[in-house]
């Protein structure tokens, strides 16, 4: 939440995580070094510089399909969430594999040549026009500029530098840089392979993630479709008092669908009742999968704060979010889906006096 | 996420996979039957 400059963010829980995937990336790294003679065959001699390139390269590849398999993992199954709160983490150490790669292959394939290095492997393939024969090269350089872009920018001091908006925009450009690999895979070792393990491998990682995001996307779209009943002034229908009393527990909320705009969340705080939009104001996380932590709404996201009663967040923090009126009526608590400019209070409903 | 951007995500992650998937079995489809010893990873420049 702090615009302050810190270099690294890291706590005990991150240090864990951080450390768990550095170990992940050894083993992945020795295991490929010593079993892909045996695995993936090759019909020219494959030096023990090229096996290390390759190992960087598919070490990077798989680590960006697991970062992009997270998103709709955790939106799936709520037990992914802790991947969701490092991934920004991870995100930099694949940029950091990449480059490790990018500087192995140039090392091994343009460092002795008479041209220097990088000019070589900026020239030295020019078959624009064919294919197969494509320049790949470059398609790696292009994603490696957008993870090391991305890198760059992932402390929150560039979050609020250039607004969530603009943060964001850059930050989905890690699509294009999922694309640009593929291909980059797709136009070089497996052309030069003929193992099937690598279009196995890399069409597996296309379909895996494209299965996953359309399950997520598909669960949210029945949610959009279960809209909540509206009584005759519009107002939506949370649920009777006995059972949000009930089953709704002490910090958690209710997650309201009106048929138009963004969804509600309908938070219990003690006896009380508030209601502010699902939509955080940092990425756009479900606030309403949240909790009330030290009387702030907690974003499942990014621990982004709100007081329920008037979606401010807690000094010394400025941002804001809509906020909605609540009301009792025969027993039941009905919410008004117009929102209230960002940062209204709204007095809470109490749920012991309102028996209708 | 907002409700506009649900629902362009789900064009998204159809449209996504769709292309990239298509290139992918084009070049799989197209490479050379037996290994030439010449492709991308040995020829020009490089080694």
């Amino acid at each position: 939440m702090s615009a302050g400059f810190r270099a690294i963010q890291w706590n005990a829980h991150k240090r864990f995580y951080d450390a768990l995937v550095l170990v992940g990336i050894l083993i992945y790294l020795a295991g490929f070094s010593l079993l892909a003679p045996r695995l993936l065959p090759s019909d020219h001699p494959v030096t023990p510089e090229i096996v290390r390139t390759r190992a960087l390269g598919s070490c990077g590849l798989l680590m960006l399909t697991l970062i992009l398999a997270i998103g709709p993992l955790a939106r799936l199954d709520r037990r992914f969430l802790p991947l969701l709160y490092n991934r920004r983490h991870f995100g930099v150490l694949t940029c950091l594999i990449g480059l490790a790669h990018a500087w192995s292959a140039i090392d091994w394939y343009h460092g002795q040549g008479r041209l220097p290095p990088l000019v070589s492997l900026l020239v030295g393939n020019a078959n624009y026009n064919s294919f197969l024969g494509f320049p790949f090269e470059l398609l790696g350089v292009a994603a490696l500029v957008i993870l090391i872009v991305m890198a760059v920018t992932s402390h929150d001091f560039w979050l609020t530098f250039l607004t969530p908006p603009v943060w964001k925009a850059i930050h989905m450009a890690v699509y294009a840089a999922f694309g640009l690999l593929v291909l980059h895979v797709a136009l070089g070792v497996m052309q030069a392979e003929r193992s099937p393990i690598v279009p196995i491998l890399l069409g597996g990682a296309v379909l895996l993630l494209g299965l996953l995001h359309s399950q997520a996307a598909r669960r949210e779209r029945a949610v959009d479709d279960k809209a909540a009943a509206a009584d005759t002034t519009g107002w939506l229908l949370v649920g009777t008092i006995e059972d949000l009393r009930m089953s709704l527990p002490d910090g958690q909320a209710r997650i309201v669908v009106p048929q138009r705009g963004e969804r509600i969340a309908v938070f219990r705080n003690g006896q009380t009742l508030s209601a502010i939009t699902n939509v955080c104001a940092h990425q756009n996380g479900p606030l309403g999968e949240g909790r009330i932590i030290d009387g702030c709404v907690t974003c499942p996201w990014h621990g982004f704060q709100f007081r329920p009663e008037d979606g401010c967040a807690p000094a010394p923090f400025t941002d804001k979010i809509a906020t909605y009126r609540l009301k009792c009526e025969a027993g039941s608590v009905l919410v008004d889906p117009r929102p209230l400019p960002p940062g209204t209070r709204v007095e809470p409903l109490a749920l012991g006096a309102a028996r209708g | 996420m907002r409700r506009r951007h649900r629902r362009w995500h789900r064009r998204f992650w159809l449209i996504l996979p769709g292309v990239i998937g298509l290139v992918l079995v084009a070049a799989l489809v197209l490479r050379p039957v037996a290994p030439t010893g010449s492709g991308p990873l040995m020829s020009g420049s490089v080694r």
